[in-house]
């Protein structure tokens, strides 16, 4: 009924032209009829001509009308998404297991809001998804779309924004207008603005009394949300954004709009392993493919980058002609992605053998002094710019750094240098990022995490610098200084103890160009050094530790059923002694 | 929806728009049905060929009050301008329309023909108002051949027709001049026959006078012309004028 009458109120107008139009289009006919046959004939051959002037006349006029009195610049395209359309399900999305949860929450709520008006609740007004680009927000606004089978409108922020003050408050008021309409026949909708922050950054004020054009857009979205006139519509908003919290206006995150925070992270070890495994799943591919191995290998990457590897690696198992993709290609996709295309670089041999014993220097460093670090590559085939690099992982999922970690990261990137000293007995300018590299995690050491022996213990970057002694800033500057001189007598130490690998490594590598893990491994094996664990010995790690959980499950559940029975054995010992 | 009622619609009337309103098999019938319709005037019509008479009488027609002469001339133009729909609305092919008034008291006659040609053209903007005026073909006959010509009804050519275009003008310039009209003696010309591309002639009386001869002579050749190239009639070879005894006053060649 509500349809029927909600249809009627918006086509009022176009009935009533298209009735008229079938009247006069009927009397047309009965007139036409009634005329001389020459005088019909007349008028029948002259109608085509009328027709032209008619729709000449239509679309300079009436277009113009149509155009500028009916939305003219503030018209919005249709955006009401059909949920049978998206498909996409929240078994679909993977990872972010909380963020999924909450999602799921909402979307029960919207679907059954009897029961939260029955206790007394309000229906949550906005949902607000926060994270890196490329960790699957769109993706969860779809899951939501599509589970809740409500109407949805998507919209994204830019949209909003126009050349002409005004449109922007304009459509917000129109698509809440159809959001409103949505909601009065299908019971609730849900409005999804993308990128948000465009017009949800913190409003300007300047003090002519004036403000930035998104001021009114945002306002009026403010007043949308949670204004005078919004009460007992069910409208969701779901906004999505990359920028921090601290981006967007105060007056949009506070209770009664945005009141849901949902943060997207980037996916943990096991979440990576999860999504490698969803995407190697749509494709051909082989046994050999470690997706232990590739999931430690993209550390901090979403899961649309992890997408983007899977699809690099098709393309060139395709370019290869292979039937389907293996390790090599997943591995060549991962450097395309995070170092750009091989570049052809003609180096000289000097230069190339230089290369070749610097990376060497590298690769012998993290596999003898870093505690967490696993070299993933070995490589001296030139890339965005760089001659060579040696690509190293942590091996598990890490979110600090302890002291001897970064002093380590600080042999690791001398170690090229060191290398070259002792080879060359000189060095060449290939080792300005890596000093760059080696000095800033020094300093960040000294200076950010009081990690330094002489007792300077504090953020020393907070202190405004004129507010500094300059014999404070020697002190910790020499004492950055100190940490680099022991970490490059520690690397020296180390390479000229383990020469031999280091010369092994850099003639497999002028031999080879390029070598994976097991090659990198193989090499340090034959020198009696191994630290590489395999995957049995992972999995049996892994086995030892979930067994050693369940086990003080079990443990525990125990101590709970003796507690328990103790505290019934004094209950009753309580209740004879008033007895 | 719309749209399939619109189609419907439009199929039928342009389906409807195929026949003619009046068929070749009823057009008598149909013509004096629609000007009784149109006019209350009771009408013979008769079809010959390609040539359709209207016979309708006046019993008023020879009368001096201006009041019944302008009513008459109200009715026949309503009946011109009824029965002129006729062949533009009939499959039967119909090229001339002529239309007699009579007075059966006097035995008077006005004949107005119609060429349909003109009509289509005026109705259609190839000739302008003027020019069509100029092709209208009126006749006034007295009680002596009265009776003839309604009686001898035949199918009108195109040769004719411009003849009696011809005499049409020429008379109707005489009497509307009365110099001219003076001039000339009131001296009436008539339509003779068209015989082997020519035109024949005759006239009420006989010229004695040369000079009248001569301006009846440049009045005919110049009409001629004029008429010959309007209807594009150019097998005509000459106009010949003769008296009450058959003689040949002049003889006009045809030169295109």
């Amino acid at each position: 009924m509500r349809k029927i009458k909600m249809f009627f109120m918006d086509n009022w107008g176009k009935m009533t032209i298209a009735l008229l139009t079938v009247l006069l289009i009927v009397a047309f006919a009965y007139l036409l009829m009634r005329l001389d046959s020459y005088a019909r004939s007349t008028m029948l051959a002259s109608i085509p001509m009328y027709i032209l002037m008619g729709a000449i006349q239509a679309i300079v006029f009436v277009g113009a009308y149509m155009f500028f009195f009916s939305g003219g610049f503030s018209k919005l395209k249709k955006n009401k998404v059909n949920s049978s359309k998206v498909n996409v399900k929240f078994t679909d999305v993977i990872g972010f297991e909380n963020a999924k949860k909450e999602a799921m929450e909402v979307v029960d709520i919207i679907k059954d809001s009897s029961r939260v008006k029955k206790i007394g609740g309000k229906l949550v007004k906005g949902i607000l998804l926060m994270g890196p680009p490329g960790c699957g927000k769109t993706l969860l606004a779809k899951a939501i779309a599509t589970e809740a089978k409500m109407p949805f409108i998507s919209i994204a922020g830019s949209e909003f924004v126009e050349v002409f003050v005004g449109v922007g408050a304009s459509r917000v008021r129109k698509l809440f207008k159809q959001a409103r309409k949505l909601a009065y026949t299908e019971g609730s909708c849900i409005v999804f603005i993308d990128e948000i922050d465009v017009i949800g950054r913190g409003r300007t004020f300047s003090y002519m009394g004036g403000g930035e054009e998104t001021n009114s857009t945002q306002n009026q979205l403010l007043v949308e949300m949670d204004g005078l006139e919004s009460t007992g519509q069910n409208i969701i908003v779901i906004a999505a954004t990359n920028a921090n919290e601290g981006v967007l206006d105060k007056a949009l995150l506070r209770p009664g709009r945005f009141d849901r925070k949902i943060q997207i992270t980037l996916p943990t070890l096991e979440e990576r392993e999860d999504i490698f495994k969803y995407y190697l799943g749509k494709i051909k591919s082989g046994d050999d493919i470690n997706v232990r191995k590739l999931a430690s290998g993209t550390k901090f990457k979403s899961p649309a980058e992890i997408e983007n590897i899977v699809k690099e690696a098709a393309l060139i198992s395709t370019r290869n002609k292979k039937q389907f993709v293996d390790m090599e290609d997943l591995s060549l996709a991962m450097d395309r992605v995070n170092l750009g295309l091989e570049t052809s670089l003609t180096m000289t041999k000097e230069e190339k053998e230089m290369t070749a014993y610097h990376e060497a220097g590298h690769a012998v460093a993290v596999y003898l002094l870093h505690p967490t670090d696993e070299i993933f590559k070995a490589t001296i085939r030139s890339r965005g710019g760089a001659l060579g690099f040696v690509y190293h992982t942590p091996k598990e999922e890490l979110h600090n750094q302890n002291r001897e970690q970064m002093l380590a990261t600080v042999m690791v990137a001398l170690g090229g240098y060191v290398a070259e000293k002792i080879k060359y007995g000189t060095t060449s300018t290939g080792v300005s990022s890596d000093f760059r590299h080696a000095m800033s995690v020094a300093n960040s050491m000294v200076w950010n995490f009081g990690m330094g022996t002489r007792g300077f213990v504090g953020d020393f970057t907070a202190i405004p610098k004129d507010c500094m002694s300059s014999k404070l800033k020697e002190e910790l500057n020499t004492e950055t200084m100190e940490i680099m001189n022991t970490c490059l007598n520690k690397v020296n130490e180390c390479l000229t103890k383990e020469w031999a690998i280091v010369e092994d490594l850099a003639q497999e590598m002028l031999k080879k160009e390029e070598l994976t893990y097991a090659e990198v491994d193989q090499i340090f094996v034959k020198h009696g050094k191994s630290k590489v664990i395999s995957d049995k010995e992972y999995i049996s790690i892994k086995d030892s530790s979930d067994k050693e959980k369940s086990e003080n499950k079990a443990e525990i559940q125990k101590a709970e059923e003796i507690i328990k029975e103790e505290q019934k054995e004094v209950k009753a010992e309580e209740a004879k002694k008033q007895d | 929806m719309l749209k399939k009622i619109v189609c419907f619609l439009l199929s039928i009337f342009i389906l409807s728009s195929c026949g003619v309103t009046f068929p070749k098999e009823t057009l008598e019938q149909d013509a004096v049905k629609l000007i009784k319709e149109e006019t209350q005037k009771d009408t013979s019509v008769y079809r010959y060929g390609s040539t359709l008479y209207l016979d309708v009488c006046f019993e008023d027609l020879v009368t001096n009050d201006a009041r019944k002469i302008s009513a008459i001339y109200d009715t026949l133009q309503k009946i011109v301008s009824t029965v002129v729909r006729i062949p533009l609305s009939s499959d039967a092919d119909i090229k001339f329309v002529v239309v007699s008034a009579f007075d059966p008291n006097y035995q008077t006659l006005l004949r107005l023909f119609e060429n349909v040609d003109d009509i289509k053209k005026y109705a259609n903007q190839y000739i302008s108002r003027e020019d069509y005026s100029e092709r209208q073909l009126m006749e006034f006959e007295g009680p002596d051949r009265t009776k003839g010509i309604i009686e001898n009804k035949y199918d009108i050519t195109e040769e004719e027709y411009v003849a009696r275009l011809i005499i049409s003008q020429l008379n109707n310039g005489v009497r509307t001049n009365p110099f001219l009209a003076k001039l000339v003696q009131a001296l009436e010309l008539r339509f003779s026959r068209v015989e082997n591309n020519i035109f024949y002639f005759a006239i009420s009386k006989n010229i004695d006078n040369e000079e009248v001869k001569k301006i009846l002579k440049m009045m005919l050749e110049t009409e001629i012309l004029k008429d010959i190239q309007k209807y594009k009639l150019f097998s005509v070879k000459s106009a010949i004028l003769r008296d009450e005894e058959n003689n040949i006053i002049f003889s006009i060649p045809v030169k295109v």
